[in-house]
């Protein structure tokens, strides 16, 4: 049981791996400037993140340090400004993400790549809060004209959020992979892990 | 206060590095580890403050006995309550972003109450008057102030023992006389000090027995007034670096006509800045750059290589105006700490990035030349500490780059890996290149430079304006 | 004698953090608009008690610029580049109430505070360090990054293949943080963190009456926004 306890040193290394995800996440983020790019976030993210949590998995594989890490970055997002949706999505996502490493003993490649793949839609709790407060977002783009409307009207629905959903596991997926390739042919040849 | 009876350490099966050591250090004394480099004086600390146990998953026989309680028992914090330790590399090994809070961090994870910890504060302060570095931002301090308050946490702490491994090698020689002058002050307190240095000039007038560590054996006891007779050269034999402080004998002179420097300016804002006019450099030659910290050497380096995008610039070479961007290509550097340039898979592929028209003949020269040959598949992050910087001069060497740039390759060296790289840098002066070496290692530069250029003339603080 | 500065205008992190999770409601329920700039002048007037006037200026004329810019109905006439431009001001416009919150609790809070808050709050260490570390590693990383990107440039690694790019940047960069994070690890423990008494922190939590004022001017306006649009 001690054996699988949080030590100091897992709990240092969640710190330092949520503020490389965060800073990661930021700089992918400003693809969102462009407003269509920002259905394809997820998958982006997914794809360029994976190395960074499949290490991550590898370094600490106990109970509950993915969740911690998980809702690190939803906890600074909300002290920044977004919604209790964000963090609330976070909890649901991340507690099914922990409970798959579970189900792999925390050392299964297959289950940790799962895993991932479902961490990763933790960011389309931020395209949520944009579906629940689209009448606000309608009406103010009222002025751009009608045409503009009706795209976002068609735009914004929830089969298309299913469809984002789709994209962030898929982006998860590769990543999880380019993650394992990276990892074998970097990090465990150096030692790292 | 502390024993050690017939220790043996190892990491895994047959990397035994400590071998039946037994010693017992009493209160107060003050305990030196000499020896070259992988001898195992690190390890001893390690295994004195624990940390060998917890994160190098070390497996030790014999026994280790601080306060008549066995280290191997015990957890980290029940350890750190008796021993507090000072690291090599002051740059990464705090915890706080804030000063203050650094030097009450102890006091708070052993639960005292705010009045006592203004108490210990105030008394800290009293023996230390460091009060200019209270309520600053960490990152803000050279790696010499760092590395004060590291030695004021211990004792704000109150430990009655403290282990420092290698405590000097990132400091430059002021601030090695202060760390020396903080360390008696601490030995005239009572409090127990163990050391494990290579260079220990600083460190003679106060210590009270050396013990001389070879392949994990304690081969040699000596006092601090028998290991003054030492002859320097049976020192040097052994990896360690003088007993007295060296002087630099290089002397400052222009030289050459091939590269001219005509203006090189970079403000530091209200720290004043660095305003370098007509100087000029030649081929062929080795340049050792020195100066207090933060007078601008790192600046410079950047603002040479083309790599600093403020302040203003007018180099020539060979009578022609160098650009940034030509600069940057005619470049190469070495850092100081080389994992930031370690990029591949292995050490072979290393040698080709970036490298353009690199033929198979050169990579095969250079590898042999640096011994690098059988390294060569190997990943170069798995590698030591030595042989990666010899990797990332490998690099180098493919470039065939004009000016070549090393930022103080020896931190942390001993006397023989030191006198190693000294040979290989001296090996690649060619004649159709500049070397310049930004270093406060005086043996090195001495050993290694033609002339020195010290930047602190060039150098102005804005209150002196 | 040495003191640590302790500002009678700045609330806790803990009030501030629950402004900016009330505040956080107003992008899925709207309130009135007068209201709305109630709340972000209290976040100006904020700023300026804390000496970061500029801040507050820009704060107000940051919200002037979004919250006008959906009446400027020309813009249905401009190409698609400026119309997606408008749609991220819209984005903007919903989150900035919070926003600017979340900014006034990051600018004005010192980590000292912050980590004393989550103690007063319980909140067990396992959360706490990570958060702690957060802070102390994120300028680490920076530097590191910074770094890296030098010895790249130096190196002319200039590759067109994004994948090829992120394993430069990526391989250093990880293997430096593993070692960075070994080392902040080192140096907590054996500062006694692991130490199972009840810690105490210098820096006190304290409920000044600065922190119901915010907390109560913010509550009254997103609670009476609601009631107007009733």
């Amino acid at each position: 049981m001690s054996e699988n306890k949080l030590k100091i040193r897992d709990l240092v290394t969640i710190g330092v791996f949520a503020v490389i995800y965060f800073v990661v996440m930021f700089g992918v983020g400003m693809i969102g400037v462009i407003p269509i790019l920002f259905l394809v976030y997820p998958t982006i993210l997914g794809i360029v993140t994976g190395t960074i949590i499949m290490l991550f998995m590898a370094k600490v594989q106990k109970p509950w340090a993915l969740f911690i890490l998980g809702m690190l970055s939803p906890l600074l997002m909300f002290a920044m400004g977004h919604t209790y949706v964000l963090a609330l999505h976070a909890v649901v996502v991340m507690l099914i993400a922990e409970m798959l490493r579970r189900v792999g003993n925390y050392k299964s490649f297959k289950y940790n790549a799962f895993s991932f793949a479902i961490f990763n839609t933790w960011i389309c709790g931020s395209l949520m809060q944009m579906l629940w407060a689209r009448e606000k977002y309608i009406e103010m783009s009222m002025m751009m004209g009608k045409s503009y409307v009706d795209v976002l009207e068609k735009l914004i629905t929830y089969p298309n959020m299913a469809l984002v959903y789709a994209g962030a596991l898929a982006g998860g997926a590769v990543g999880a992979c380019i993650g394992k390739m990276l990892l074998k042919k970097h990090f465990e040849k150096a030692g790292i892990i | 206060m502390l024993a050690l009876k017939k220790l043996s350490l190892s990491y895994g099966k047959d990397k035994e590095i400590l071998k039946d050591i037994t010693l017992n250090v009493a209160e107060g004394e003050c305990i030196l580890f000499t020896g070259k480099s992988g001898s195992g004086k690190s390890s001893i600390i390690n295994s004195i403050n624990g940390l060998a146990f917890e994160y190098e998953n070390a497996l030790i026989s014999g026994s280790i006995k601080a306060g008549g309680k066995e280290i191997g028992n015990m957890k980290l914090y029940e350890i750190s309550l008796l021993i507090s330790s000072v690291f090599q590399n002051p740059k990464t090994h705090f915890f706080n972003v804030d000063t203050t809070l650094e030097l009450l961090f102890y006091l708070e994870n052993i639960g005292l109450d705010r009045e006592e910890m203004d108490n210990r504060m105030e008394d800290m302060l009293r023996v230390f008057p460091i009060e200019h570095l209270l309520g600053r931002n960490i990152f803000e301090l050279s790696g010499g102030e760092k590395q004060i308050l590291c030695v004021a946490s211990c004792y704000i702490s109150g430990c009655k023992a403290v282990v420092l491994d290698e405590p000097s090698s990132n400091l430059d020689e002021k601030y090695i006389g202060i760390l020396s002058d903080m360390l008696k002050i601490l030995k005239d307190k009572g409090i127990t000090l163990i050391l494990a240095e290579h260079r220990i000039y600083y460190l003679m007038d106060m210590v009270d027995r050396v013990f001389l560590v070879q392949r994990g054996r304690i081969c040699g006891e000596f006092t601090g007034e028998e290991f003054m007779r030492l002859p320097d050269k049976q020192l040097t034999e052994l990896g360690i670096r003088p007993v007295r402080k060296t002087k630099l004998e290089k002397i400052e002179k222009n030289s050459g006509k091939d590269l001219i420097v005509k203006k090189l300016s970079c403000s530091f804002g209200s720290k004043g800045m660095l305003n370098i006019e007509n100087i000029s450099f030649g081929l062929g030659n080795i340049y050792g750059i020195i100066g207090k910290n933060g007078c601008g050497k790192s600046t410079f380096l950047r603002a040479m290589t083309g790599l600093e995008k403020k302040g203003k610039s007018e180099i020539l070479f060979n009578g022609a105006a160098l650009s940034r961007r030509v600069r940057r290509k005619k470049s190469s550097l070495v850092m100081q700490d080389v994992n930031h340039q370690l990029f591949t898979d292995s050490v072979e592929e290393e040698m080709k990035l970036g490298a353009k028209g690199l033929r198979q003949e050169r990579i095969e020269e250079v590898l042999s030349g640096l011994g690098l040959t059988k390294l060569r598949d190997r990943h170069p992050m798995s590698l030591s500490g030595g042989q990666k910087q010899r990797v990332a001069i490998a690099s180098v060497l493919c470039r065939d780059s004009e000016f070549i740039f090393f930022d103080e390759p020896t931190s942390g060296m001993d006397y023989n890996n030191m006198l190693k790289i000294s040979r290989l840098i001296k090996a690649m002066a060619t004649g159709e290149n500049i070397i310049f070496i930004v270093s406060h290692d005086t043996e090195f530069l001495n050993e290694t430079a033609d002339m020195v250029l010290n930047l602190e003339k060039f150098r102005k603080n804005s209150d002196m304006i | 004698m040495w003191t640590m500065s302790d500002n009678r205008a700045n609330p806790n992190p803990i009030t501030k953090f629950l402004v900016v999770g009330l505040l956080g409601f107003t992008v899925l329920h709207s309130i009135n608009h007068y209201l709305e700039w109630w709340v972000i002048s209290i976040i100006s007037v904020m700023y300026f008690l804390n000496g970061l006037g500029k801040e507050g200026i820009k704060n107000l004329a940051v919200f002037g610029l979004l919250f006008f810019a959906p009446g400027f109905t020309q813009a249905s006439q401009f190409p698609i580049i400026i119309k997606m431009f408008f749609a991220l001001l819209f984005v903007l416009r919903m989150f900035y109430i919070p926003f600017a919150a979340g900014k006034f609790l990051i600018k004005t809070s010192d980590v000292g505070s912050i980590i004393s808050s989550m103690d007063y709050l319980r909140i067990p260490s396992s959360v706490s360090i990570p958060v702690a570390v957060m802070f102390r590693f994120f300028p680490s990383f920076m530097e590191e990054r910074n770094h890296i990107k030098m010895a790249m440039k130096i190196r002319g690694i200039e590759t067109k293949n994004p994948i090829k790019y992120l394993e430069y940047v990526a391989v250093p960069l990880l293997i430096i943080s593993s070692n960075i994070a070994e080392d902040i690890s080192k140096a907590a423990e054996t500062k006694c963190i692991g130490n199972p008494v009840k810690k105490t922190r210098y820096v006190r939590v304290c409920v000044k009456p600065i922190d119901f004022i915010y907390a109560f001017a913010v509550s009254a306006a997103v609670v009476g926004g609601w009631l107007c649009l009733l």
